[in-house]
């Protein structure tokens, strides 16, 4: 464990907001070397969701569940989305999944239902 | 008075009320209540006041698994027992670890924690506590400190009150050295158990000193207080009238042998390094000028009812701040792979394992470092940023585990004892479970992520676990003489006069360091016995 891993949470928000919205200026960042454990961590984490689930093995249908999943938050995605709007849609559902005990051990990590499709957007986005 | 042994004759018989073998918390304790009493009291200690090598080698014993400690060095034999290296957590067992548990196999007290909960009150005089009191309110009153905000249905915060630690042997030696009625004797082994012709009655016991003279105990009320080992292995090695051994007419003594296994196995992802974590850092007791007076501190455990719901043993996490170095995974990756490869193996998941050396290759050196050259070469390696948790985990009670007899004899002609102790793929499964939920409550409350490092390290239930050397369930107590050798007095089923205090009459064993629980039924027994035996 390095403490790089310690980013790994505000990592996977971050990375797969931009796999979301490709289009996004943060997406030609060149990726931050502190945290590269972080999204080596997401990777795996990723991998072994799509590997539990593997009909959510798909880049359009895992945006789909989780534009759904931001909806529910009330978050309407459209050309003037707001970044960081999205990152606290996130971020609420994160919490209402874990408040939902929508969670799954993977990696062994116990992480929300979002959090994981997150990171598996990252492995195939 | 304390006297030594080597000056009585050979032969010679000494005469008393209660007869106690074994000086360490529960025997001091139980000498130290009875010596307010009218009752004339024979302590019999096997050491002297100080280590010796060759009374400790008594202890020598066969143990059937790599990773159980060495049964010579977890325990002490001289006066004051294992107290004289305790490192003094302590607390009550729950409430809940008293019932009888429907999930959990031969689970359940002859008595529960509010009976005793006066002896606890007390014992923590014993230990020099604080007050007995280990709710949630008053101690995150006291110290001023928050508590992480679980849901009190699925976790919760429990206490430990760390003591000086008392060392028993030193404490309490003038007391009960110029106690009237009480006589120790050092270098006085207890060798055998002269049972009435029909098993119902101890008539003697049988004393010596190592390569020495013999003497007799005759006693009203006779207490073992050796130890969860020495309990039931003199109880086997009795075997004069009882054929298996003195109170196993049902094959119990010496089974359902547990101890704490201390798992490595969750780290600690904060959402906010603000995140107060002070009520959970051990303190010393009362070495603290900002609180003053004695400090509990705090650990993570799970909820009566999650462990309930949920059908779970209990267990305690505490949060441990580490270095960078302690905490870096290619240096465990590196030891699997060393490991490995001496063996002519390849490990599971190897490009996982480099993948985390390389990451963590300043980490790697700095351990290649400081156990070949003796050199520390980075300062990073100390950052103390890292937060992990020992988990103590309560065992299941199980008959395999449990102490048997080896042909071989130590020099006092008694056989030695056979450890087979494991820890059963349940206890692993109800450990990850626990964590399971832990790790769920965490990320709700937003405190972060805990991450479950036992999937991981395939070393954690092997040479990277750690034993409390607690002792316990050799000599279980039950109210039913088919499942516990003892009853709701501590007393031997079959035997009218024969009491066994200590941790070997814990059915299960909860989370807690056992001390503080002996020495509360040390003081029980002896209220029993002054009820029993004092003229009124």
């Amino acid at each position: 464990m390095t403490i790089q891993r310690r980013q790994f949470l505000s990592v996977m928000i971050g990375a797969a907001t931009l796999a979301l919205f490709p289009g996004d200026a943060r997406a030609n960042a060149a990726p931050d070397a502190a945290h590269a454990e972080g999204v080596e961590s997401m990777r795996r984490v990723g991998e072994a969701y799509l590997s539990q689930r593997p009909a959510e093995a798909d880049r359009d249908r895992l945006r789909y569940l989780l534009q759904q999943d931001l909806q529910r938050s009330g978050i309407t995605l459209c050309a003037e989305h707001s970044p960081a709007g999205v990152t606290r849609g996130f971020e609420d559902m994160i919490k209402a999944d874990f408040a939902a005990n929508r969670t799954i051990m993977l990696d062994g990590w116990v992480l929300s239902v979002t959090e994981c499709r997150l990171c598996a957007l990252q492995v195939i986005g | 008075m304390i006297r030594n042994a080597r000056g009585l004759e050979d032969g010679q018989v000494l005469q008393c009320d209660v007869c106690i073998a074994g000086a360490g918390a529960a025997g001091i304790t139980l000498a130290r209540e009875l010596s307010r009493s009218k009752l004339s009291v024979i302590v019999l200690e096997s050491g002297g006041l100080d280590f010796d090598e060759e009374i400790q080698s008594l202890y020598q014993a066969q143990v059937n698994n790599p990773y159980y400690n060495d049964a010579e060095t977890s325990r002490l034999r001289y006066f004051g027992g294992s107290t004289n290296h305790w490192s003094g957590n302590c607390g009550p067992l729950d409430a809940i670890d008293f019932e009888v548990r429907p999930w959990l196999p031969n689970s359940g007290w002859p008595f529960t924690r509010e009976d005793l909960d006066p002896y606890y009150e007390k014992a923590h005089a014993y230990c020099e506590l604080g007050p007995f009191n280990y709710a949630l309110d008053y101690w995150s009153k006291q110290r001023g400190l928050p508590a992480l905000p679980f849901d009190p249905n699925i976790a919760t915060t429990g206490f430990a009150q760390p003591s000086p630690p008392t060392r028993f042997g030193e404490v309490y030696r003038n007391e009960i050295g110029n106690s009237e009625n009480v006589q120790v004797y050092l270098h006085a082994n207890l060798i055998d158990i002269d049972l009435h012709p029909d098993g119902s009655l101890v008539e003697a016991v049988q004393a010596g000193q190592l390569g020495g003279k013999r003497f007799q105990v005759k006693a009203k009320a006779y207490v073992l207080a050796l130890g969860g080992i020495e309990n039931a292995r003199l109880l086997l090695n009795c075997d004069k009238v009882q054929s298996t051994g003195i109170g196993n007419q049902h094959d119990l003594v010496g089974r359902y042998f547990m101890d704490h296994p201390v798992i490595n196995a969750a780290t600690f992802f904060l959402s906010d390094p603000e995140i107060n974590l002070e009520l959970y850092r051990p303190g010393i007791s009362g070495s603290n000028p900002a609180a003053p007076g004695p400090v509990a501190y705090g650990y993570l455990t799970l909820s009566d009812a999650a462990i309930r719901r949920h059908g779970l043993t209990n267990m305690r996490a505490p949060i441990i701040r580490t270095t960078r170095f302690q905490a870096a995974e290619g240096v465990e990756s590196f030891h699997v792979l060393q490991k490995s490869l001496m063996a002519g193996e390849m490990p599971d998941e190897l490009g996982v394992h480099i993948g985390r050396m390389v990451r963590d290759i300043d980490m790697v050196i700095e351990g290649i470092s400081r156990k070949t050259f003796n050199t520390r070469l980075f300062a990073s390696a100390n950052d103390m940023n890292f937060l992990y948790s020992d988990i103590m985990i309560e065992q299941r009670p199980e008959p395999s585990n449990r102490i048997s007899l080896s042909l071989e004899r130590d020099p006092l002609g008694l056989r030695k004892a056979v450890i087979d102790w494991n820890l059963g793929a349940g206890d692993k499964e109800n450990l990850r479970r626990c964590l399971e939920l832990l790790a769920t409550e965490f990320g709700r409350a937003g405190l972060g992520r805990i991450r479950i490092e036992q999937e991981q390290r395939s070393r954690a239930f092997g040479e990277l676990m750690s034993l409390g050397d607690h002792h316990m369930g050799t000599t279980r107590a039950h109210i039913d003489s088919r499942q516990g050798v003892v009853d709701g007095n501590l007393k031997v089923h079959s035997v009218a006069n024969l009491y066994v205090a200590g941790s070997s009459v814990f059915p299960t064993g909860g989370h807690v360091p056992p001390t503080l629980t002996i020495v509360a039924l040390a003081i029980r027994m002896a209220d029993h016995i002054r009820q029993k035996l004092e003229p009124v």
